[in-house]
């Protein structure tokens, strides 16, 4: 399945894991997602990201001046952006094992599914 | 995290302009939020993978705006004014979209200039409310100033320097209902502005029909006046006639026809009331010449009737130079009776002319 269609639902999750530690401005944001396994994330859906969960008070954000070259925006996580954090972890870790258990679960379904497909 | 300073390339500066302007419908706000610091990130990322990486600026605008919420392309923001609400809001409502529309980046030069023609506006509004005004007066008629039909030329400009003062006062804010902010002012003040919008193509409308049957029927009347405008010489009327045979002695009871045999009348303008005319019977003949003429104008019946003061009027010369004509034969007269010199051929003409007059 193509990663992006699955990302929709958890690239505010996937940022706010990446800035937890450390703030950061948006290519660099970018790099530790893409660093992280998800090589396809498209960087304008994360500045779109960025800004909708600044938007939501879930991160701050500061410029950095630049003497040579533009300047640079970094985001930084703040408490309400740890609640989400820890909400929707919790949300993804549910989601995943029941997930997990409809994939692993009775040999039947499966077998029946591949041989409909 | 690299923190190496790189200047912005033009490319990336371009590319951002691009995705600027696909985000021209949001506000300034969320304009700045959304690519504020994109440039950066962006020059680090061509730093990396070079200038292929930008790809297409519209299509990176979607995506930017799909990931922050907004609606993927720009949408025409509808005049959506949402019901169960006062009035108030609703004009709120209005207003501010109003006023998102015109701070766009395109639109807000043309705006400059359309706020600083405002007073303009107050004098075509002021313009309107004094032809409503004007229409209003008893007497009203379609003649007058184009810019001020109706009514008479000094009630006229009273009523379009009250119109333009009150106007102005209600631009700036000092007269109700401009410058109220409760909300009946508010809606007086709108639709008293939609009806002067409508006005001026109503009214122009009008003077345009108006300045055509003023044309036509000034047409028409001069048509009937060269109608019955009585016998004209060069242009003008013929008032009076003074005769004089060939020999130059002024003729008095002279009948003038035409070729056809009709009257030679002159009418002119006050005529019936200055000159006398000749009576047949009980008619009155305006073709015989020369026409009695009374001192004074006689306006009424009685004053017609009393003709003391009147004469026939003494013609500037008594005498004309002789005049012949070789259709008529020469007949030798006696002695010549005129205090004028003659020669033979004024007797001929003298001759002719009793002919004539037979």
């Amino acid at each position: 399945m193509d990663q992006t269609q699955l990302l929709k639902g958890v690239l505010d999750l996937a940022v706010l894991a990446v800035v937890r530690g450390e703030d950061g401005y948006g290519y660099d944001i970018v790099r530790r997602l893409r660093d992280g396994g998800l090589a396809d994330v498209g960087d304008a859906s994360v500045y779109g990201t960025l800004r909708r969960l600044y938007a939501a008070g879930a991160l701050t954000s500061y410029v950095v001046p630049s003497e040579s070259g533009p300047h640079r925006k970094y985001y930084g996580i703040t408490p309400i952006g740890r609640d989400q954090l820890k909400r929707q972890r919790d949300d993804w870790h549910t989601f995943s094992t029941t997930l997990d258990g409809l994939l692993d679960g009775p040999a039947h379904s499966t077998t029946s599914q591949g041989a409909s497909a | 995290m690299n923190t190496t300073e790189l200047p912005l390339r033009p490319d990336v500066a371009a590319f951002v302009a691009r995705v600027r302007e696909s985000l021209a419908d949001l506000s300034d706000e969320d304009r700045l939020e959304l690519t504020e610091g994109l440039e950066a990130d962006l020059t680090d990322q061509v730093a990396e993978h070079g200038g292929t990486v930008l790809g297409d600026p519209e299509a990176y605008a979607r995506e930017l705006r799909s990931a922050a919420g907004f609606d993927p392309v720009p949408r025409r923001r509808r005049l959506h004014v949402p019901t169960g609400r006062s009035l108030a809001e609703q004009l709120d409502i209005v207003r501010h979209l109003w006023d998102d529309q015109v701070a766009r980046p395109r639109i807000a030069p043309v705006w400059t200039v359309l706020v600083a023609l405002r007073p303009a506006w107050w004098l075509v509004r002021a313009w309107v409310a004094a032809v409503a005004v004007a229409r209003l007066v008893p007497g009203w008629y379609p003649y007058g100033f184009v810019w001020l039909p109706g009514v008479h030329q000094v009630l006229a400009v009273v009523i379009l320097v009250v119109c333009l003062a009150g106007s102005t006062w209600v631009g700036l804010g000092r007269l109700w209902p401009g410058g109220a902010r409760g909300v009946t002012p508010r809606a007086v003040l709108l639709a008293l502005n939609v009806v002067a919008i409508v006005g001026v193509p109503v009214i122009s409308g009008q003077l345009e029909a108006q300045s055509w049957s003023r044309y036509s029927q000034g047409y028409n009347e001069a048509q009937r006046g060269s109608d019955d405008e009585g016998l004209v010489s060069r242009g003008q009327q013929v008032c009076n006639i003074a005769a004089y045979d060939a020999s130059g002695q002024p003729l008095t009871g002279v009948q003038l026809f035409d070729q056809a045999g009709r009257p030679l009348d002159v009418a002119c303008y006050g005529q019936a009331g200055r000159t006398v005319p000749w009576v047949l019977g009980d008619v009155n003949r305006w073709n015989v010449f020369p026409l009695g003429v009374r001192a004074r104008p006689a306006r009424t019946p009685e004053r017609r009737a009393d003709l003391s003061g009147a004469s026939f009027p003494t013609p500037d010369r008594a005498t004309t130079p002789a005049v012949t004509n070789p259709l008529v034969p020469e007949v030798v007269e006696p002695a010549p009776e005129s205090d004028a010199p003659e020669g033979d051929a004024k007797k001929r003409d003298r001759q002719r002319d009793s002919v004539r007059q037979e």
